[in-house]
């Protein structure tokens, strides 16, 4: 019995190491990648990147093994990376995953300057930047090398119900006192202009992020998140900025529908979706999220977060919110992961992704779906691009979180004045890198 | 002698093993990482000494935050718990009609899934369409619509949740060790005029005094350690609110963020450290508290 068991342990002990063996030297031979993922099985992309791993395998021979890791990816992979055990492409949005793999203690993803300026575009381009446009590359480069690939491209703004606009004599507001008045009108008719769901953090820091970039401009949040000494909260432009976000809240102009400020994500949108609200902030996944709630007959469109008679910022500054493909130091077929990543650039893969899933594809000139057609002249016409939240959730993440967050939501629930958020933040920031 | 030393020893090495490799190593191992800044992406660590504890100690959220709503969750939960866990056992002690049907439904939503209990709880509390603000809109309290989740009732509503989740199980506990109450003693003392709160008080109490302080143990050690429910109340797609915060959520968004890229994971087991020490130091006091000579019945 004894005998039987120790064979048996070392039979199962060689066919494991053969099999993983089996497929390392695979991998290593540019047989296989392995691709690591931050959708879950079952979502559009998912299903996007299922089949065109299909496609590519049969038109290189070499097999994809996709592991879907939902989007804690990065939390996932982490043992791996450091086990030197890195899979061969991952994937999520360029903001976690330079807040993870792109620190300044250490770089763990390859860099792809050189694929990206010395490899033909898939349909004979002299380059594979030529695919993109070479601003928005750069927003996440670190000592001038570019390390993400891009495939999806997200901004964010207002989503709003056409026909309840148009039904009350209303157009996409082109001024923050336009945008004030539009809000006001539906409030008066006793419909809420303006749809959030309190519990999310980054769903409220969206107000004031974006109303920093409007009276400042791109650049100055960030600054003011990294400024040990606080004196940067002095600039009035922070305190217009605040005093914009509290005229939208409870305490202001109360344009949010009622108990918005413990409103459990996803209600408000639902609800936004089946046209009981006006509009939402958010980005530009909201027509695909909401798709299945939305009634029959919803138009939905588009406006940017409006600008403000004498801010630095303007609606050509654009928000850049990537998600795409980085390849971890130590993978074993980093070529075979940039043939994956050049064929899914592919302009009909590009339009396809569009399509499939309901959002905007990162290559230029790409396929835009009906529901987000609105946004596309704002970003046509976009003359800069600076990174979500200022950069600052990946910057500095610890302050984001435990600074910036409950102050932001007591000023976008009204329960504190604009002074008052000025004057504690500052306090805050202050007592926070203090104690760091 | 010998050879039941040595069969003692074969026993128990086993269990000694795995203590040693499942708790002993991984809390030194905790103790030796909470002395590095690192971020558990690569090996590279960065010794800086006790600099993460007295980070820990400076942190003004940590404190002010962090532990208040640790400290919130094992008193005021602890109270409202084990009140109700009393009052239900004094119900079911008088053996009303259905008792069993009772007892089960009182145990069931401590077996429901904490992420349950989060989306249940969430639609109780909506504002609009919630059951609490319905209730009173039935009762003619339509002017009245709090919006129960909001920043500065969160922490609360949370704990109401969380306490309706668990009386159900210390219920359990405390009402089979009131059963084992000897019912002569308690018909004595009602020979005697005592009142039912006196004979709570200082009949059953003290006969179930070492259960008691059992449960009380146990009950501050899950609050320190409660994860599940904090977490899902915001579906698990953002890191969790202010109200939302205790020890085990905040030592997750800083080890692994969510969205929030923090990964500082030395920090992160300075703070699990503290939450050993926490326990360590709840269990001496409790027990030191309660010390006294247990009724033999």
């Amino acid at each position: 019995m004894k005998r039987i068991l120790v064979l048996v342990f070392a039979a199962l002990l060689a066919a494991g190491s053969v099999f993983a063996g089996g497929q390392q030297e695979e991998a290593a031979a540019g047989n296989s990648i392995e691709y690591v993922s931050m959708w879950n099985a079952g979502e559009p992309q998912a299903i996007f990147m299922e089949e065109m791993a299909a496609l590519f395998e049969a038109e290189t021979g070499i097999k994809v093994e996709i592991t879907f890791a939902g989007r804690d990816i990065l939390t996932k992979i982490r043992s791996r990376l450091l086990m030197q055990d890195a899979p061969d492409l991952v994937d999520q949005d360029f903001s976690e995953l330079s807040g993870a793999l792109l620190r300044d203690d250490s770089v763990l993803v390859e860099p792809l300057n050189d694929f990206l300026y010395n490899e033909k575009g898939p349909e004979g381009q002299a380059s594979m930047m030529d695919l993109f446009d070479e601003n928005l590359m750069k927003l996440y480069a670190k000592d001038g090398n570019i390390y993400f690939f891009p495939y999806e491209f997200i901004t964010s703004g207002f989503f709003y119900d056409k026909s309840l606009y148009a039904e009350y004599g209303l157009s996409a507001p082109t001024s923050w006192d336009e945008f004030i008045s539009n809000n006001k009108t539906l409030t008066d008719a006793g419909i809420p202009a303006l749809a959030l769901d309190g519990n999310i953090s980054f769903y409220n820091a969206y107000y004031y992020y974006w109303a920093v970039a409007r009276t400042l401009g791109a650049g100055n949040l960030m600054a003011a998140a990294s400024d040990k000494s606080g004196a940067t909260w002095d600039d009035p432009g922070f305190l217009k900025a605040a005093e914009m976000v509290y005229e939208l809240s409870a305490g202001g102009e109360n344009l949010f529908q009622s108990g918005y400020a413990g409103s459990n994500y996803p209600a408000a949108q639902a609800d936004w979706a089946m046209g009981k609200s006006g509009a939402v902030l958010c980005g530009t996944w909201i027509p695909s999220e909401t798709k299945s709630q939305q009634d029959a007959g919803f138009d939905m469109g588009f406006f940017p977060f409006p600008e403000i008679d004498g801010g630095k910022g303007t609606i050509a500054d654009v928000e850049a919110y990537l998600i795409g493909f980085a390849i971890p130091e130590g993978a074993r077929n980093s070529a075979g992961a940039k043939e994956f990543m050049k064929f899914i650039s592919k302009e009909a893969y590009a339009d396809q992704l569009a399509k499939d899933t309901v959002n905007i594809a990162a290559r230029k000139n790409s396929y835009y779906p009906d529901l987000l057609l609105e946004v596309k002249p704002y970003l046509d016409s976009a003359a800069s691009f600076h990174v979500s939240y200022d950069g600052v959730m990946q910057g500095q993440p610890e302050w984001f979180a435990n600074v910036f967050y409950p102050l932001d939501n007591d000023l976008v629930f009204g329960n504190i004045t604009p002074e008052e958020f000025i004057a504690k933040i500052k306090a805050d920031t202050i007592a926070y890198w203090k104690s760091k | 002698m010998k050879r039941s030393k040595s069969m003692i020893i074969t026993f128990l090495a086993p269990c000694l093993i795995l203590y040693f490799l499942l708790f002993l190593y991984p809390a030194v191992r905790a103790f030796y990482v909470s002395l590095f800044k690192w971020n558990g992406f690569t090996s590279d660590m960065k010794f800086v000494g006790l600099g993460n504890f007295r980070e820990l100690f400076a942190d003004r959220h940590f404190w002010s935050v962090v532990m208040a709503n640790s400290f919130g969750i094992i008193v005021f939960g602890g109270l409202m718990t084990f009140t109700i866990a009393f009052f239900l056992s004094g119900m079911i002690a008088s053996n009303p009609r259905g008792k069993k049907f009772m007892q089960g439904l009182i145990y069931i939503p401590s077996i429901i899934n904490p992420v349950a209990v989060a989306i249940l709880w969430s639609f109780i509390y909506n504002q609009q369409y919630g059951l609490l603000n319905g209730f009173l809109r039935i009762i003619g309290l339509g002017h009245i619509q709090p919006t129960w989740t909001a920043p500065d009732t969160l922490f609360w509503a949370i704990l109401v949740a969380m306490v309706w989740m668990y009386s159900g199980f210390y219920f359990v506990i405390l009402s089979s060790a009131l059963e084992r109450v000897p019912k002569d003693q308690i018909e004595s003392a009602h020979l005697e005029g005592a009142s039912e709160f006196r004979i709570f008080f200082q009949v059953k109490i003290p006969l179930i005094w070492d259960v008691l302080t059992t449960t009380i143990i146990y009950w501050c050690i899950m609050a320190v350690k409660e994860f599940s429910l904090l977490y899902a109340w915001g579906g698990g797609v953002d890191v969790p609110q202010e109200g939302a915060r205790n020890l085990a959520t905040y030592m997750y968004m800083t080890a692994f963020g969510r969205r929030v890229t923090i990964y500082r994971m030395g920090y992160s087991t300075a703070m699990g450290v503290v939450m050993l020490l926490l326990v360590v130091l709840i269990y001496l006091i409790i027990t030191r508290v309660t010390k006294k000579e247990s009724v033999q019945y």
